[in-house]
């Protein structure tokens, strides 16, 4: 059956509708990417803004746009202001699942759709809680034929999911080419609880390691989780200095929740109907 | 016009022992109860909640459509044995034009008769059949309605039909999936609250207020409905079919080529601003062997609804060794009826983007690839556990956007959800400060402080921890109720758990790793 479908990385339209700085034509915008970038930014604010309402935006981040904008806190890890598409990113340590999560909440909350390889123990909820609309999420267990399953994933969704566990070998190389030309943004998640012990980093364009994880809210029998500070160190291929940065998780619990709600139990109310 | 219609035919579909109550659910919601549970006090559209606070010894089973349309072809088939051409709405209800049967069989009561003896033998559990005769579809469809409360058919004489509905509420036109119920509920708050008030009104006014659906309901309390049954075939209606080069044998290959033809036909409709409202789904086998539905629904086929339809007709087929003996050849999707697109407006925002259409037909070929249980996605349940909270449904059973966000139940822990629930029970060992297990106590206190939690056989130190929070949930229901204590510990490498205590044994709940 025929599949009618444009190309899958689309085709760049920034650069060469933009006139070129110093070129023969008369320049009339100063700095275009500054003001394009500022464009996006903003339709992008908007459109999380519409889906905290319920509100579905049609995708505004077009699929030519080669970035797929993270979080602000996230920024810092990606020189290039966002997930690459094509690229595959493979988060390791104690809190790797929640790091993945983080890292493609913002895209999918903007338009893109998210594929869920294999990992049944993901929590909707916690999806939710971090900003994917969940209308946009598919879970798929890819079986005996993991080759085919991956190919259909990459045709149709943007952002994947999966253990690193399930990408390597033969299968890897077989996909790898396809992740390029259909411009998916691959995260692979080091399922293994261990850390750091679990395959070759063949084909992966960054890794996230996450250490030093400090909670906020618990104490020795007290209060309850809230957040977690957490040490990223970015390292790859691409990456000639590594990066180290601070986050937070989940990063929307700010300072005055902690204090408000320090004393409070986590289930006070249910207590008192027992 | 003669509508039958069986109550609660989605229960029939579900397989059960005598005496069991069975309450049959789609989207959280109840579609249908057996009679049993409906003494019991359960109510179409209550929660799962409600309705086995109502009837706690029911058995709860999800709508599956396919098995119904199974189950009522019994019921086609006899009745297609006294009138060839009927149309199918839905399964458990369908209609025909009364008046080649009326002359044939000499009047309207020995039809009835006719067709209630053959189709009571094909149900063959005597429960009420609805039969239902007046003038246009939605007035027959009405009466069936009624008269399946009762089992005796409900025959409207000729120029009646009005006056039959004017005492009625508007709710019928709900019911008898007419008029959408928001539609419905505004003409009740504005006082107008049977069929006869609405005819009353001036049918100018109401278009200029209610737009064409309100315009839709007036023409039915009036009496004009513009859509009588046919009983010839129209030819100058588009029509597709795709011809396999080899005989198929399993039908999930037609049905998913079904998709590309009822898009090809969906789209050549809208060119032309027109909805498909009745189709004819043609399949033949290599040995000549044909079957042929004729399928009407009111607000418009989708294409989606089109390859239900397909579905729902070849699953009851093929189940049928002696009708099908070879594999199909051709399907053919016929449009016999079609009315103007009344233009469903796209929101402002868009309705589906590039993104969402690639997906759908990514998850369309994940579906045949891996099956239908295999490719799911998450819907909001409802609980006071991480694992309650959500479900993860098949994808092919949820309609797009209706995966709706469920605020947290008291007694739940709050915020941050944990990353991972765990899909195997994972057995864990907690002990304290000197190697003794630490338990929670009736009253809800933990006996020690923990030191040392051993998750899969690694062993960690714990740097903090919070709880217990006990949780007694469905204290009423000897089978599902749970009593337990809830705790959270941060271990040394970082990674926080929380953690459930139950019979003594310790279980790990979720894990925010």
């Amino acid at each position: 059956m025929a599949r009618v479908r444009g190309n899958g990385r689309g085709v760049s339209v920034t650069s060469p509708v933009w006139p070129q700085r110093g070129g023969k034509g008369k320049t009339t915008v100063e700095n275009p990417h500054s003001s394009i970038e500022h464009l996006f930014d903003t339709m992008n604010s908007v459109s999380v803004a519409l889906e905290t309402y319920s509100i579905r935006p049609a995708a505004l981040v077009a699929r030519s746009a080669s970035v797929l904008p993270v979080a602000e806190e996230m920024a810092a890890l990606f020189p290039e202001g966002g997930l690459m598409r094509g690229q595959t990113v493979l988060t390791r340590g104690p809190a790797s699942r929640s790091l993945a999560l983080a890292v493609v909440a913002r895209g999918v909350a903007i338009g893109a759709w998210l594929a869920v390889l294999d990992m049944p123990e993901l929590s909707p909820e916690a999806l939710h809680e971090i900003g994917v609309p969940l209308h946009r999420v598919v879970a798929v267990s890819t079986g005996t034929q993991p080759a085919d399953v991956l190919a259909a994933v990459f045709d149709g969704f943007e952002v994947v999911i999966m253990p690193a566990l399930l990408y390597r070998g033969a299968l890897a190389r077989r996909v790898a080419q396809r992740i390029r030309a259909k411009g998916v943004c691959l995260v692979l998640v080091d399922t293994s609880d261990v850390g750091a012990a679990s395959g070759s980093t063949e084909g992966i364009d960054a890794e996230l390691n996450t250490s030093e994880i400090h909670w906020r809210g618990i104490g020795w029998g007290t209060g309850r989780l809230m957040a977690r500070h957490l040490v990223v160190h970015r390292s790859g291929r691409r990456m000639p200095r590594p990066v180290t940065t601070t986050v937070q998780l989940p990063a929307d619990m700010s300072r005055e929740d902690h204090d408000l709600s320090a004393h409070e139990s986590a289930t006070e109310c249910h207590l008192q109907m027992l | 016009m003669l509508t039958l219609w069986c109550a609660d035919w989605p229960v029939r579909a579900v397989p059960s022992a005598d005496g069991v109550p069975i309450i049959v659910m789609e989207r959280h919601r109840v579609v249908a109860a057996c009679p049993l549970a409906r003494q019991a006090g359960v109510r179409v559209a209550d929660r799962r909640r409600t309705a086995l606070r109502a009837c706690p010894s029911a058995l709860i089973a999800e709508r599956d459509h396919t098995a119904e349309m199974r189950a009522f072809d019994a019921v086609v088939s006899a009745v297609i044995a006294v009138v060839p051409r009927l149309e199918l709405l839905n399964p458990g209800s369908l209609c025909f034009d009364l008046r080649g049967p009326t002359t044939y069989f000499g009047g309207e009561e020995a039809v009835v008769e006719r067709i209630s003896t053959d189709v009571a033998v094909a149900i063959g559990d005597g429960s009420p059949i609805g039969i239902g005769i007046a003038e246009g579809r939605a007035a027959s469809a009405i009466a069936a309605h009624r008269s399946g409360a009762t089992g005796e058919p409900i025959i409207t004489p000729p120029g009646e039909t009005v006056a039959s509905l004017a005492p009625l509420s508007l709710k019928w036109l709900q019911v008898v999936d007419e008029i959408p119920a928001e539609v419905v509920d505004l003409f009740l708050r504005l006082g107008v609250r049977t069929i006869g008030d609405l005819a009353l009104l001036d049918e100018r006014d109401v278009l200029t207020r209610f737009g064409l659906v309100g315009q839709r309901a007036h023409q039915i309390a009036t009496g004009v409905d513009h859509r009588p049954v046919s009983s010839i075939s129209p030819t100058q209606f588009p029509e597709v079919e795709r011809w396999f080069d080899d005989p198929v044998v399993t039908m999930t290959p037609v049905v998913f080529s079904s998709r590309e033809l009822a898009e090809q036909l969906v789209q050549g409709l809208a060119a032309e601003g027109l909805i498909c409202t009745r189709l004819t789904v043609t399949a033949e086998t290599d040995h000549s062997e044909r079957n042929e539905r004729h399928w009407y629904r009111a607000e418009g086929l989708t294409a989606t609804a089109i390859v239900d339809r397909v579905r729902w007709q070849l699953d009851a087929w093929s189940r049928d060794a002696v009708a099908v003996t070879a594999g199909v050849i051709v399907l053919r999707l016929t449009v016999t009826d079609v009315r103007a697109d009344d233009g469903t407006q796209h929101g402002f925002w868009g309705g589906a983007s590039e993104a969402d259409g690639r997906a759908a037909r990514a998850v369309t070929r994940l579906v045949t690839l891996r099956g239908v249980e295999e490719v799911r996605v998450p819907v909001a349940a409802g609980g006071r556990l991480p694992e309650d909270r959500y479900e993860w449904v098949a994808a092919s059973f949820v309609d797009d956007g209706e995966r709706d966000y469920v605020p947290a139940w008291p007694g739940a822990v709050v915020k941050p959800a944990p990353v991972a629930i765990p899909v195997v029970d994972v057995t864990v060992e907690v002990v304290d400060a000197h190697g003794a297990p630490v338990g929670v106590t009736g009253r809800g206190e933990i006996t020690a402080d923990p030191a040392v939690v051993v998750i899969n056989g690694r062993s960690q130190r714990v740097v903090a921890w919070a709880g217990p929070w006990p949780l007694i949930d469905r204290w009423w229901d000897e089978r599902r109720r749970r009593r337990l204590a809830r705790l959270q510990i941060v271990l040394e490498d970082g990674s926080a758990h929380l953690l459930a205590i139950e019979h003594r044994r310790w279980h790990l709940m979720g894990s925010h790793a």
